[in-house]
Parts: C-alpha cells; sequence; structure tokens
C-alpha cells in the first residue's frame, strides 16, 4: 500500500531531473526528427509542399524493399548468430566446467571495442580475394578462391559474418550479468535434482531470463535494422545492389544523389518500419513480461 | 550522507547547464581572444577542398604561396578527404553555410546555382582578358548555366585512357593495339589465355566503370547527338544505341575481361594488378599518368602504351572522341564582396593562370590552359605520349559531371548490377528511364 | 554406471573448454593479425599475408605521426568521451529509474519517444542538426559534439536501465522509505550501486560510441584542431590507398587506445558483475 505513494511522481525530482533530461534529448534528436519529417513532406530544393508524395513514391520503391528485405535477412543472422551464440556461450559459463573463464571473457568481448569502420576494413581485407586470409586458408586445403564479396550469391552472408563476429561479446556479457544474478539456489536445487546441462539451461535458466532475454533481441534487432557503418566501408550495398540495406540507401540518396527529402521519406519509413517489427516482436516474446 | 546526494544531484545540474552553456560560451571566447585578436585586421577566407594526398602537393603548395604573397589574407583551409567532402558539402549546401571558396563539380553546381549560393565569373573574367583568354576551348562549358559563369576550372582531361602492357600483348601474340572491336575481343581472348587478366579496374565505389569506361564506350555506339537529344528529353535510354552499349559491356564483362574482384577493390588496388603484370591493361582516368610516373616498376613504365576505345560496329559515334573535359572547378560564395571577393579571385587566379598551369603539366597533369613555354624533359615520357595521343581527340560529355547526381547513381550502381549479371541491360535502361522520367 | 558417467562428464568438460577455446580464439585472431600485420612492410605483406613480420618496423607508425596533428585528435576524442560518458550514465540512470519505477501521465508517450531514438539511422539526422546548430550558434566549437553524443547514446542505456532495474525487488525502496530517507537517496544511494553490473556495459557502450563516432565530428565542426581520431583516420587512409599495412597502423592507432583501456578496466568490470550478482 505504501508503495503506491512511494512510487508517484513528486513535482521536486521530475523538474529536477526527469524534465531537464528530456529537453536535451526533445532538442537532439526530436527536434531534427521533425525537420527531417519536414523535410520529406517537401520537393527536392525545399520550395513547396507536396504532401505525401514522397511516402507514395516509397511504397512503389522496389530498391527500398529490396533493401528492407536485405535488412531482415541480416538481422535474421544476427538473432541467430549473435544473441543464440552468446547465450550457448554464457550457459557454459555456468557449468563450471570451463578453465581460463576471466581469460576467455576477455577475448570474447575484444570484438565489441573496435569501431565499426575498423570492423569493416578488417573483414574486408580478410574478404580480400587475393590477399585475404580466408582464401588463404581455401587455398591451404587446395579449395578454389571465393568472391566472398563480389558474388551476389554470397555478400549479404558476408556482410552478416562480421556484424555476429563483433556483437557476440555484447550480448555474452548482458546474459552472463544475468545469468550471475540468478540466485545460487535455485541452480544448485536444479544440479541437486540431477538435471544435466541442456536441461538446466532450458528449463531454468531460460525462463528466468526471459527478461534479458527480450532486451536482448530487441537490441539485436533495432541494431541490425538500422546498420550502416561495416557495409558502408565493406561493399557500399554493392555490388549492384546486392548487400543494399535501408541506411545505406537513404544515405546514397540523401548524400550520393543529392535527395534530401527522398533520403528524408526513405529515413522515416525505415523508422516506422522498425517499430512495426520492434512492436510486433515484444508482443511475440511475451504479453507477460513488460507487465 | 544527505550532503552526497545534493553533491550528485548539484554535480548533474551543473554538468548539464555546463555542456550547453559551454557551446554557447565557447563560442563568444574562440571568436573574441582565439585569433580574433591576431587576425582582427586580417581578410579571412575559408577554403574547401580534398587535395589532402600526394597527388595535392602542387595544390598546397600554391596555397602557401598564395599565403606568402599576401600576408593580409589569413586562408583557413577546410579540407578533408574526397569522400567526406562530398558528405560535408551536402550538409552545407542543404543549409547555405558553404566556405568562402570550394572545389566543386558540375552536378554539385547543379545543385547551388538555383539556391543563388554561388557567385559569378564573367565580370572579373572580362576585366582580365589575358586569364579569360588562357583557357583551353570549352573548358568553362560545365559550370556555365544561361551564359553565366560559376566555377573556374581546375584541370582538363581526358577521363578515358587505355594503358596496355606492350611486353604482355606481345607475349599473347597481339602485334600492336586492335583498331576495331572485332579486334579488340580478338585481342581479350588472347590476353585471357596467356594467363593475365585483360583489364584491370577497381570498381567498388562504382563509379570508375561508369565514368571511365562506359561514358566513352556509350558514345561510341549513341554519338553525342543523342546524348545533347536526351537532355533535351528528346531521346530516352531505352533507345537501341543506348542499350546496346550495355549489352556490350556486359558481354565485355562475361567474357572475362575484368580482374573477378572488380566490383570490391578500389581504384589504387587495381593498379597495383597492372604494375604486377598481372593484368594486361587497365582503364583509368588521365591523372592515372602521374600515378604510373610515380608508383610503376620502371619495366612497367617502358612497356606502357596509351590508347583509346576502337570504333564499334555499327556505332554512331566518332571513334576519337573520349569522355572528357574539366571535371572540378573552383568557386566562391556568392556572399563574399569588396577586398573579401578580391582575395578570393586572386587566389582563384594564382591556381588557374599560366604559372600554375606549367607547373602542373611539368608534374604530369593537365591544365585547363593553354600552355606553351613549358620544359618538356620535365614531363615522364607517358605524359608526353597522353598529350601526343590527345591531339586529334576530342571530347564528349562525360556522364557524372553533365548529369544530376540522382541518375548518375543509378546507371552506375546499375552497372554494377550489370557487371555482376544480375540485371539484363534492358530492365536496366528501362530502370534508369524511370528516373529520367521522374525529373522534370 | 558411474563409469558411464563420469566418461559423459569427461567429453562434456573436453568438449565445452574446447568449443569455448575455439570461439575465444577466433574473436582474438583478427585482432592479433591486424597488430602483427601493422609491423610489416607493405612489400612483406603483397608476398604472404599471414606470416608473422620477419624484421618487425614501426615505420608505418612513425609516417602516421606526420600526418596531420595526431595528439590534438587524440586529444578531442579523449575529451568528447570523458565528459559525455559520466553524463550519458547518470542521465541514463535516471530516465531508467523513473520509467521502471515511477508511475506518471504520459509516460507511455516518453517512453515510446525514447524508444524511437534507437531506431534512427544518425545519417537522417545530420543535416537537420546541423541547420538547428547552425541556427543556434553551436557549430564548429570544443563542445559541440557532447549534445548529441550525449543524447544519442541515451535510449540505449536508458533501455539497459530501465529493464535491470525492472529486476530489482521493490523492497528494498520500500525498506528504505520506512526508514525516512528521501528520494534522491533512494535514488543515488541505494539503487545506483546496485546497478554497477548494467552501469558496466552501458559505459562500454558509450565510450565505444563517442570514441568512434564519425559523421557528426566531419559535419559539426571544421576546424583542424577540434578534429577527432577518426576524422583523421580519413586522412591517414586517403594518403596511403595502397598501402595496405600502412592503413592498418592507422586501424590499430584508433583501436589501440581503447583496447588498452579496455584490457586496464576489464577486472573492474568483471567484478562489477559479480558485485551485482552478491546482491541477489
Amino acid at each position: 500500500m505504501s508503495s503506491s505513494r512511494l512510487f508517484k511522481l513528486q513535482a521536486g525530482p521530475a523538474f529536477r531531473y526527469l524534465i531537464p533530461i528530456f529537453c536535451v534529448y526533445a532538442f537532439t534528436v526530436l527536434l531534427p526528427l521533425l525537420i527531417s519529417i519536414y523535410y520529406s513532406v517537401r520537393n527536392e530544393g525545399g520550395t513547396e509542399f507536396v504532401g505525401l508524395q514522397n511516402y507514395v513514391a516509397l511504397a512503389k520503391d522496389n530498391d527500398f524493399w529490396f533493401s528492407l528485405k536485405n535488412n531482415v535477412i541480416i538481422a535474421f543472422f544476427c538473432v541467430v548468430g549473435q544473441v543464440g551464440i552468446a547465450f550457448l556461450i554464457a550457459s557454459f559459463f555456468m557449468t563450471k566446467l570451463l578453465k581460463l573463464e576471466g581469460l576467455h571473457r576477455i577475448a570474447i568481448f575484444l570484438p565489441v571495442v573496435l569501431a565499426p569502420i575498423v570492423t569493416g576494413y578488417l573483414w574486408s581485407l580478410m574478404y580480400n580475394y587475393r590477399l585475404g586470409m580466408l582464401n588463404w586458408l581455401l587455398d591451404l586445403v587446395h579449395i578454389q578462391p571465393v568472391l566472398w564479396l563480389d558474388n551476389p550469391k554470397y555478400v549479404l552472408y558476408s556482410v552478416s559474418v562480421p556484424l555476429i563476429w563483433q556483437y557476440i561479446g555484447l550480448y555474452f556479457i548482458i546474459f552472463l550479468a544475468g545469468m550471475q544474478n540468478i540466485s545460487k539456489e535455485v541452480l544448485e536445487a536444479s544440479e541437486i535434482d540431477g538435471a544435466t546441462w541442456f536441461k538446466k539451461t532450458a528449463y531454468v535458466i531460460l525462463p528466468l531470463l526471459k527478461n534479458v532475454m527480450s532486451v536482448a533481441l530487441i537490441l539485436c534487432i533495432t541494431g541490425t535494422l538500422k546498420v550502416f557503418d561495416h557495409i558502408y566501408v565493406m561493399t557500399g550495398g554493392g555490388p549492384g545492389r546486392s548487400s543494399m540495406v535501408m541506411a545505406q540507401y537513404a544515405y546514397n540518396n540523401a548524400f550520393t544523389m543529392s535527395r534530401l527529402s527522398y533520403g528524408s521519406t526513405i529515413s522515416i519509413g525505415m523508422l516506422i518500419l522498425c517499430a512495426l517489427i520492434v512492436l510486433a516482436m515484444s508482443r511475440w516474446i511475451g504479453g507477460g513480461g513488460e507487465r | 550522507m544527505f550532503t552526497r546526494n545534493r553533491k550528485m544531484q548539484m554535480l548533474l545540474i551543473v554538468l548539464l547547464i555546463a555542456s550547453i552553456g559551454l557551446i554557447g560560451c565557447g563560442k563568444n571566447s574562440s571568436n573574441g581572444n582565439g585569433d580574433g585578436e591576431t587576425s582582427a585586421d586580417k581578410i579571412k577566407l575559408t577554403i574547401g577542398h580534398f587535395d589532402v594526398d600526394e597527388n595535392g602537393a602542387l595544390f598546397r603548395d600554391a596555397l602557401e604561396e598564395f599565403r606568402k604573397e599576401h600576408p593580409a589574407v589569413n586562408l583557413v583551409e577546410e579540407a578533408v578527404p574526397h569522400d567526406p567532402y562530398r558528405v560535408k558539402m551536402t550538409t552545407l549546401g542543404a543549409s547555405g553555410e558553404l566556405p568562402d571558396l570550394f572545389v566543386a563539380n558540375g552536378s554539385m553546381l547543379i545543385d547551388y546555382i538555383p539556391k543563388g549560393y554561388v557567385g559569378t565569373f564573367n565580370e572579373a573574367l572580362d576585366q582580365d582578358p589575358e586569364w579569360k583568354n588562357g583557357f583551353l576551348p570549352n573548358s568553362f562549358d560545365e559550370f556555365t548555366t544561361d551564359g553565366k559563369i560559376y566555377g573556374v576550372p581546375t584541370a582538363m582531361f581526358s577521363v578515358h585512357v587505355i594503358y596496355y602492357n606492350k611486353e604482355l600483348f606481345e607475349k599473347a601474340g597481339i602485334a600492336s593495339f586492335p583498331k576495331t572491336w572485332e579486334e579488340f575481343t580478338t585481342a581479350i581472348h588472347k590476353l585471357k589465355d596467356s594467363g593475365v587478366t585483360p583489364i584491370a579496374m577497381g570498381n567498388k565505389s562504382n563509379v570508375p566503370v561508369g565514368s571511365v569506361l562506359f561514358g566513352t564506350l556509350a558514345d561510341r555506339y549513341t554519338g553525342t547527338d543523342w546524348f545533347k537529344a536526351m537532355k533535351e528529353g528528346k531521346a530516352k535510354f531505352t533507345d537501341p544505341e543506348f542499350v546496346n552499349a550495355l549489352k556490350a559491356l556486359q558481354d565485355l564483362a562475361k567474357m572475362g575481361t575484368f580482374n573477378p574482384d572488380i566490383n570490391s577493390i578500389d581504384g589504387d588496388q587495381a593498379r597495383t594488378l597492372y604494375y604486377n603484370k598481372q593484368a594486361a591493361m587497365m582503364v583509368d582516368g588521365a591523372w592515372a599518368v602521374t600515378n604510373i610516373s610515380r608508383d610503376a616498376p620502371e619495366d612497367v613504365q617502358k612497356a606502357t602504351g596509351l590508347a583509346i576505345l576502337p570504333a564499334v560496329p555499327g556505332g554512331k559515334g566518332d571513334p576519337l572522341s573520349v569522355a572528357g573535359g574539366s571535371g572540378w572547378s573552383l568557386a566562391y560564395n556568392s556572399k563574399l564582396t569588396g577586398a573579401k571577393k578580391d582575395a578570393a579571385i586572386a587566389l582563384i587566379k594564382k591556381v588557374s593562370g599560366q604559372e600554375y598551369g606549367r607547373k602542373k603539366i611539368e608534374n604530369n597533369g593537365q591544365p585547363p590552359v593553354k600552355v606553351t613555354d613549358y620544359d618538356e624533359s620535365k614531363l615522364s615520357p607517358l605524359a608526353v605520349d597522353y598529350f601526343k595521343l590527345m591531339s586529334d581527340k576530342k571530347f564528349s560529355p562525360i556522364y557524372d559531371i553533365q548529369l544530376s547526381p540522382a541518375l548518375v547513381e543509378v546507371i552506375y550502381k546499375g552497372l554494377q548490377d550489370l557487371l555482376i549479371g544480375s540485371a539484363t541491360p534492358e530492365e536496366l535502361s528501362k530502370k534508369i528511364q524511370t528516373v529520367r522520367d521522374t525529373q522534370k | 554406471m558411474r563409469r558411464n558417467a563420469s566418461f559423459t562428464v569427461k567429453l562434456g568438460y573436453a568438449g565445452t573448454n574446447l568449443f569455448v577455446l575455439l570461439f575465444s580464439l577466433s574473436a582474438l585472431f583478427p585482432i592479433v593479425w591486424m597488430l602483427y600485420t601493422s609491423l610489416k612492410t607493405n612489400k612483406e605483406f603483397s608476398l604472404s599475408t599471414m606470416s608473422l613480420p620477419s624484421s618487425p618496423s614501426l615505420v608505418n607508425y612513425s609516417n602516421a605521426f606526420n600526418i596531420g596533428n595526431i595528439g590534438s585528435a587524440i586529444f578531442s576524442s579523449l575529451l568528447n568521451t570523458v565528459i559525455a560518458v559520466p553524463l550519458i550514465i547518470i542521465c541514463s540512470f535516471i530516465i531508467g529509474y523513473f520509467f521502471s519505477r515511477i508511475e506518471f501521465k504520459g509516460k507511455q508517450v516518453m517512453v515510446m519517444l525514447f524508444l524511437s531514438g534507437m531506431m534512427i539511422p544518425i545519417h537522417a539526422l545530420l543535416v537537420p542538426l546541423f541547420v538547428q546548430f547552425k541556427w543556434m550558434g553551436m557549430l564548429d566549437n570544443r563542445f559541440t559534439l557532447i549534445l548529441p553524443y550525449i543524447a544519442f547514446h541515451l535510449p540505449v542505456a536508458i533501455f539497459l536501465f530501465d529493464s535491470f532495474i525492472k529486476g530489482i525487488s521493490k523492497e528494498i525502496e520500500e525498506a528504505a522509505y520506512m526508514d525516512g530517507s528521501s528520494f534522491d537517496y533512494m535514488m543515488f544511494r541505494v539503487i545506483f550501486p546496485i546497478c554497477l553490473p548494467i552501469m558496466s556495459t552501458v559505459a562500454i557502450l558509450s565510450i565505444l560510441g563517442t570514441w568512434n563516432e564519425f559523421s557528426f565530428a566531419l559535419v559539426l565542426n571544421k576546424s583542424s584542431e577540434l578534429f577527432t581520431l577518426p576524422i583523421w583516420l580519413t586522412f591517414f587512409s586517403g594518403q596511403y590507398t595502397t598501402d595496405y599495412t600502412g592503413k592498418i597502423a592507422g586501424l590499430v592507432i584508433t583501436s589501440l587506445p581503447i583496447i588498452v583501456m579496455y584490457l586496464f578496466f576489464s577486472n573492474k568490470i568483471m567484478t562489477g558483475m559479480t558485485a551485482g550478482a552478491v546482491k541477489g
């Protein structure tokens, strides 16, 4: 009963904390966003109001939907690759079988600290047809070199791998922090009951981490739907449009093609689609979780 | 305990206010006492350019000289490499916050001129006939709208030159550079059989193939008249001559003419293939004369010959034309007046006059001015060859300079699709025409 | 039966260790490769991509220090990070706390507005923000970048704090409230320390974000003394287009400070996380 008063907003804290911070955010993010929406309903050059014309063009734009499809595919790979593998490895850390835990933790997290452009450039060197590490490895086992970034059939996989490689550590750390917050008694009880690693992970840890899992999934999906830097450095969306993603498409329109209005339209469209996807996702992950 | 909270809270508020406040105050202080006092009586002139690499040394030296000659001018360079430069200029252009002087190409000017951001040169040029008459014919074409000149060219060159290795040609059993399209494709097959890549190009940014190869190839098929008609809306990209040009490019790719990683490496990496004799030809702009003369091994330099694409069967274009012209110019902000404007014009004269032209040509460059008294012995043999090659050629339009950026991106990105076989020439031509139709 | 069981345990033991070991190595190797390749000459690199440098040389690095003003670039990056990151942590903690604990009108809308910040591609806001900053006279200044850096890192950080605080039992505050402590005391002295594990995650993410940010740094500032490290890197790579090892050295220079910092603090980060676990 006492909690209801305790957790009601009072004027003091609101004016001291909530409002100033929100104003900073509104000034730096929301206001530009409004300006961006304003651009999207004007013609190129900004001379007249064109209503939703740009949005109609966007809805008909084959290339935009194609890049959305690429985004969704990359997001799928990243959910499986980043969140899935990270969870698996974090669960190994709970088995007490692992030696050198500390060193592994440091190593797995290390790629996270690199700048996206550094990762992108590093991997484009590794993918290099003539000098790359991957073709060097293939050569050792006498396999023909592969055109990792030139072949439209593989390029989408090729650009996903560095993303996965870089960010596994982040989700790994998030899971590990979550798992270490599970009370020891619960885990010990399950061990006494003779639960195997699989059973313990699937039936004890996973349900308790539902909240953490949904955080990880939403971070991963929003992150990969707006992915830009890696793709920009490695392929620029190419060859052709094979690895084009929405953010790159918006960038090309605004900065390469000088179509600021249409570029803004793409970004707003992207924001709406991302919001819908995330909304659907969080509904699906479980109504109860958010309360 | 209580004081700790207060501290935390105060810290937060102070930091927030400070971070906003400092921006405002900092502005004043940097204007007020930063460089303000020393340059109060100086004319501050900002210049935006992207000549930050080795090829830009000459330009930077000229700016340095200008500083010495004009102690009253405080010349501030806002230089970043080419790709970020374009992003920066788009952003600045969106708000009219352009530097006093800046390097711009024709298609950037198309964007700025209607907004009234750029000043004209007509008056300055008319006042100084010596300067005006020093330029090569047509060198102002790309920067002129309705008779008004908005930019002074910084170079005039062919964007299409085929650099080929005579030794590798001989080894493959090709006596001289092919003169017909049929001979050209036969040569490509022969080169391929001899184990080298026929043509090395780096098309990661999707500009090179479109600019240095396709522009000229398309002109061979369509002729320059078609291009002019297309700009006036009287010809279409779906016309058979343009589609044939796309087909010819796709056929070249299918033949295995190019290095397989053409779309994932850049121009410099492609040049390395040529330097290492892994490739028999490379197609590049005239600027590569400078690169080869500086970076290529001696034997490759000696073996290098220059050529252009041969005539194509049934082509309407002049086989002696190459895509070229003056791509980049120096423009000035229309806000400039009085002494500032005079200083700006003086600087532009400095980097487009006879003396700079002579230096440029002696450094294997291609100035936009007629240089008569240069020392030919300072030129690399390749540069001499280049001027010989160009003596009977005329320029056809460069796509990425004459067309709007949106159209250029669609064509050039589409060419990548064509090279990897994920679009047919017919599909691509329709897509390009759709974008063309949305413009005016 | 018993022997069988111990065999599975051994297999599980070996399997787990091997799997994680291979994984750690694959995470580590590209970075190690980058470090040692930067000590090779370009010629050596083109002859053999993978080999260790036969005679390690620092020539790539000495070249790097001749280009632009790397010292001032490091200083700018450092300054931005040092000012922005603590502010990001405090602000996002506060908002996260309000979102997870306090009921108020319009909270749903505010949550939505902050969450939408996670989905905006920053390039969409580049031009509008520039126009706005120009209008406010806030361009080209030592502190110009601080505000965007704080604001753009808030959404993810708030999201992390919010979901973490939701997992903390409310009884802790109720007990404190009974003891008569103020709102501020509760928030900063009771809950803030409990958030240490997620705080380290937020800290890392925002340090990386501010240190590596490129687009705003390019557009909002123009004076060369305000260039940050990522901007410097583009100059560097513009200079060495064919020099792979030179370029790699440039990558190392931008990454090394942050790698060293990470290795230095990794112990703190890890203990921070277990500290959260102890509280149960």
